[in-house]
This record gives C-alpha cells, sequence and structure tokens, in this order.
C-alpha cells in the first residue's frame, strides 16, 4: 500500500532569476524526514511550497493526495513552524496560541485545552500570559515550535526548529519530534546543523544549490561516497616510517606529514584496502599508536564530500 | 469561502491588538486636535467676552477641513494598508495562511477589525470636537442631526477609504508612499478641478454629502464642487467600498507574497 504523505515530482521555483529549486522530486512517508543544506540550499523554498505559501514555477506536490496552493482544508492536518523569528508583539503567548487554536476551528474549552497542551510540551506554560515581545529568542522559537502542533497535525513541518534553543529544550524538542514519529506522523525537519539531524533522524535528503543531492538512510549516503577520498589522521610513535610504509600503496592518494604533533593524516580512495594496509603495518613495525581517528566519519563529512567543499 | 466563525475570530484578535497599540492611541490623540482648538477658542471667548465668537461656524472651518480633507484619509491610509502589510512587514502572515481558513475571511476578518478601529477614533473625535464646539446650543435637534450627518458621511467615507487602500496594501509594497501621493496628490487637486472630472476622486462624493453651509457662511470644502445628487454619492461611495474589498480579496487570493529571506 503507497503511505506516501507528501509527494512532490519536478519541483520548481524561481524568485525572478535566483533558482530557488529545481526539479526535486521527492516522495516522503510517515516517519521523520530530515533535510540538510545549508543556507540558501532551498530547504526553505522547499518547505514553504509545501506548507502553501508559495506556489511552484514548474512540477507538482500533493499531500495526503491532496494540492496544496489555495487548499486551506488541508491545512487543518498540517502543522508548520517558520523559519523566521516572526510573532506578534502585542500579545501574550497564551492570546496567540488561543488564536491559533481558534483558527484551526477549535472552539471554547476545546480550543484552551488545545492551546494549553501545546504550551506545556514546550514548557512555555509558566511564560504563557507574558507579552511575546518580552520573551527571549529561545522561549519564541518554543513558541512557534508550540503553534506548529496546537491542532495535533498528521504532518509536522519545522523549518530550523532548534536554532536559539537552549541545549536542555533541544533535547526535548528533539524527544516531542520522536513522539510524532511513534504516532505514526510524518515529521518533515531542516536545518543546516548536521549534528541536530542526526539526533533525529537516518533518513535524509540532501539539499545544494536548489537541488537534491542525495536522498535516503544516511548509511545508504554513506555508500555513495566510497569512491571519494577519505581522510584518516593518525598519531603515533614513528609518523614518518608509518607515512613512508603507506604512501607505496596505490589506494593511498596522499601524505601529510607532522612531524611537531607526531602525525600523519592519510587521504585514501580505498577505505577497506587502506585500514587492512594500516593494521598490517602497524602490526610488523610495532607501531604504538595513541590516537586514530577519522576527520571526516561523521555526518558532515558525507555532507561535505557530496556537495564539493 | 467566507467562513463567519473564523471571521470573527480574526476580528476578535486583531480588533484586541489594535485598539490597545501605541498606533491607534497616537491616532486618537490627533483626532482630538480640533476638539483642543475650540477649547481654546473657548477660553479665549470667555476671557474677552466683548467679542463675537461663533463656535458652530468655527467647526466646519476647522473640523471639517480636518476630519474630512486629511484626517480620515490618512488614518485610512494607514489602517487599511496595515490589513496586509503588517502581516508581511512583521512575517506573521505565515500564521494566518498556514490555518485552514480561506484567505477571503481572513482580509475579511482583519479588515473589519482595522475599519472598526477607524470608525471609533475618527467618530469618536467628531463627536467630541462637535459637543466641545457646540455645546451650548447641542440639545437642538437641527445640530444634532448635523452631528448625525457628519457621523454618517465619516462612516461612508471610512469605508470607501479602507477598503481602496486595503486594496493598494495587498497590491504592493510601499502603498504608504503611493497612498500619500493618492491623497496630497491626486484626492487634493483634482477635486478643485472644474466639471466631472472631480468626480473620479473619492473626495468629491464625500463633499458631496456634506452640508455645505453649516455656518451661514460658504466653506472651502464646497470650494468648485459641482456636487453630485446624495443618493449617487452615496452609492458611489458604497459601490467604491465594496468592489475594492473584494478586489482585495481576490488579490490576495491570488497572489504570492515573498517574504525577505528565502532560503
Amino acid at each position: 500500500m503507497d503511505n506516501t504523505v507528501l509527494n512532490s515530482e519536478n519541483l520548481s521555483k524561481w524568485y525572478g532569476n535566483i533558482l530557488g529549486i529545481s526539479e526535486i522530486s521527492l516522495k516522503i512517508s510517515p516517519g521523520i524526514q530530515g533535510l540538510l543544506g545549508p543556507n540558501g540550499a532551498g530547504k526553505s523554498t522547499f518547505l514553504k511550497i509545501a506548507s502553501g505559501q508559495l506556489r511552484q514555477n514548474l512540477g507538482k506536490i500533493t499531500i495526503f493526495g491532496e494540492e496544496v496552493y489555495n487548499n486551506h482544508s488541508l491545512f487543518s492536518k498540517i502543522g508548520f513552524c517558520p523559519e523566521n523569528d516572526s510573532y506578534y508583539k502585542g500579545v501574550t503567548g497564551w492570546e496567540f496560541m488561543i488564536f491559533l487554536a481558534q483558527l484551526h476551528g477549535f472552539k471554547g474549552k476545546k480550543a484552551k485545552d488545545m492551546a494549553g497542551d501545546a504550551l506545556e510540551r514546550v514548557g512555555m506554560t509558566e511564560n504563557a500570559e507574558k507579552k511575546i515581545g518580552a520573551f527571549s529568542l529561545g522561549m519564541r522559537q518554543r513558541l512557534k515550535v508550540a503553534s506548529s502542533i496546537v491542532n495535533n497535525p498528521d504532518l509536522l513541518i519545522l523549518d530550523e526548529p532548534l536554532r536559539g534553543v537552549d541545549p536542555l529544550w533541544r533535547v526535548k524538542i528533539i524527544k516531542l519530534i520522536r513522539e510524532f514519529e511513534k504516532q505514526g506522523k510524518t515529521v518533515i525537519v531542516s536545518s543546516h546543523i548536521l549534528p541536530e539531524i542526526e539526533a533525529m533522524t537516518n533518513n535524509i535528503t540532501l539539499i545544494h544549490q536548489g537541488k537534491i543531492f542525495a536522498h535516503g538512510d544516511i548509511q545508504e549516503i554513506r555508500g555513495l561516497i566510497d569512491t571519494h577520498p577519505h581522510q584518516v589522521s593518525l598519531q603515533c610513535d614513528k609518523p614518518r616510517l608509518a607515512a613512508e610504509k603507506l604512501i607505496h600503496n596505490d589506494f593511498v592518494l596522499k601524505v601529510h606529514l607532522d612531524d611537531d604533533e607526531n602525525k600523519i593524516v592519510v587521504e585514501t580512495n580505498n577505505r577497506e584496502k587502506f585500514f587492512d594496509s594500516l593494521m598490517q603495518i602497524i602490526a610488523e613495525n610495532a607501531l604504538e599508536v595513541e590516537e586514530m581517528t577519522s576527520p571526516d566519519d561523521n555526518l558532515q563529512a558525507v555532507f561535505d564530500y557530496l556537495i564539493g567543499r | 469561502m467566507l467562513n463567519g466563525y473564523n471571521i470573527k475570530t480574526l476580528f476578535s484578535f486583531f480588533f484586541k491588538t489594535g485598539i490597545r497599540s501605541r498606533r491607534a492611541k497616537l491616532f486618537f490623540l490627533v483626532s482630538l486636535i480640533p476638539t483642543v482648538i475650540f477649547v481654546i477658542v473657548r477660553v479665549v471667548a470667555l476671557m474677552n467676552p466683548d467679542r463675537h465668537f461663533s463656535l458652530p461656524g468655527l467647526y466646519l472651518q476647522v473640523g471639517g477641513v480636518f476630519y474630512f480633507q486629511l484626517f480620515i484619509q490618512f488614518l485610512c491610509l494607514f489602517y487599511g494598508s496595515a490589513v496586509i502589510s503588517d502581516e508581511l512587514d512583521n512575517k506573521t502572515l505565515v500564521y494566518l495562511t498556514t490555518s485552514p481558513v480561506s484567505r477571503a475571511s481572513i482580509l475579511t476578518g482583519k479588515f473589519l477589525a482595522h475599519w472598526v478601529i477607524s470608525i471609533i477614533i475618527i467618530i469618536g473625535g467628531i463627536v467630541i470636537s462637535f459637543v466641545t464646539a457646540n455645546f451650548s446650543i447641542l440639545l437642538q435637534v437641527e445640530y444634532l442631526e448635523k452631528l448625525g450627518l457628519l457621523a454618517g458621511v465619516a462612516f461612508l467615507a471610512i469605508s470607501a477609504y479602507s477598503a481602496l487602500f486595503t486594496f493598494l496594501g495587498t497590491l504592493m509594497k510601499k502603498s504608504i508612499l503611493v497612498g500619500l501621493f493618492f491623497i496630497f496628490g491626486w484626492e487634493s487637486i483634482v477635486q478643485f478641478f472644474p466639471g466631472t472630472t472631480q468626480k473620479l476622486t473619492v473626495n468629491h462624493y464625500i463633499k458631496s454629502l456634506l452640508p455645505a453651509n453649516l455656518s451661514g457662511t460658504r466653506s472651502i470644502l464646497s470650494f468648485r464642487l459641482q456636487s453630485s445628487p446624495v443618493p449617487e454619492a452615496i452609492l458611489t461611495l458604497v459601490f467604491i467600498s465594496l468592489i475594492f474589498l473584494c478586489l482585495a480579496a481576490f488579490l490576495f487570493y491570488k497572489k504570492e507574497f515573498l517574504l525577505s529571506d528565502q532560503g
């Protein structure tokens, strides 16, 4: 059974002569989908089209099988947390949340309950009676997250939801996002900070210059970089000897020797062969290894390789 | 397309936030300028009992020009264009357009809130200044009728200008600048052109409804006015209100609003 929640086909958007996104085709199913990319990559443009704020120039996008733009009734099932630090200055957090709950069709006590529940989930109950203008950036960000969940949506779209949030609340918001996943709902979350996404999901889409660079599980994406150079840093008692032994291998592209720190940084295009060989060299030459790290053995590396940094 | 509950929700929120804003308080103080002038004139009259001051006569010269030639247009420009432009400037439009509310309801609810705030400020100012100027003869039916007439004309003028400037604010970003040019350029000049050209201004129809002579002397407002019949003036102002409100709603439905930072 096709359980696609969001389906975009060749979605393109321009701002005059400037490309926003180009031919983005994506199918998103229940679960957490991370959108990664540097600032200006096109993540927000995609999310703005998905949330009906912008209209695509080309292509098609459907959510729950329905067209998005100017389809206001669809938004009873969607929650959106915008990227901008935008708020109504003269109102309290409580007034704002009640207003949003009412816009989602909740009346009287139900509206108050929905607003109260959303505020509680982001820890804003105590500050709800204060004017939003008096909130810190982190509090405003939490209020935005609350605004996106006030209708208990089936699809939650979060554009940089952790920006400005303190570490404690980052963890709590990530937990909240995962709760949505556990309920069988769909969350699309964007960030330009890789560890943030990594903490939420393995299912990512890399966007750069308006195009999808890679899409899928982080492990699958990692497979894509096997042919790309990979760096390994080795700190040992005989770095010059280790460098001499390694440089003759055809899978070693480059060796940088740092005598001062007893360290070498090796660039290889075959990690498997490299590590086999390295283990052999260490054993045969009785090298005392103090530290071996792979500076790019994280999501950032995948990202950097794929966008060609 | 229009949903009563949603319009009521939007109206309540924007009326409450709008009426307690600094902007509303400032505009209300400005609306009392004629009142301050009349109080000063009353004090001067008390100090100089031998000189004759005709406050009711002064009302049209000062109050008439202030409210109907300047303040209504200016206030409606700010409140009308702010219906959408405030949302764009503060980037809060996203909260409205990502809710399950039609764009027509969003525009109507917020327009009504700003329209009622404008009515309270302007008609409040007119009533207070009228009472101050005509205090001694206030209970005469003739003067109460005049007050009712002024309030009625103000009501129609606020409706027409609010709708016009709401449309302008939905159409363009620099609506205040264009609106000021419209008020102080087009409306101020063309209304004094002879012939039918003056019918191309909103002000022509407002002046056609105003009593040309409240004080017994010709007013500056009726200078070169070739009045339209009262029914025509009323219908035209109602038509302007409705047509521009509908155009604004249509434009808001069709238009894509780009916020400044696209990522």
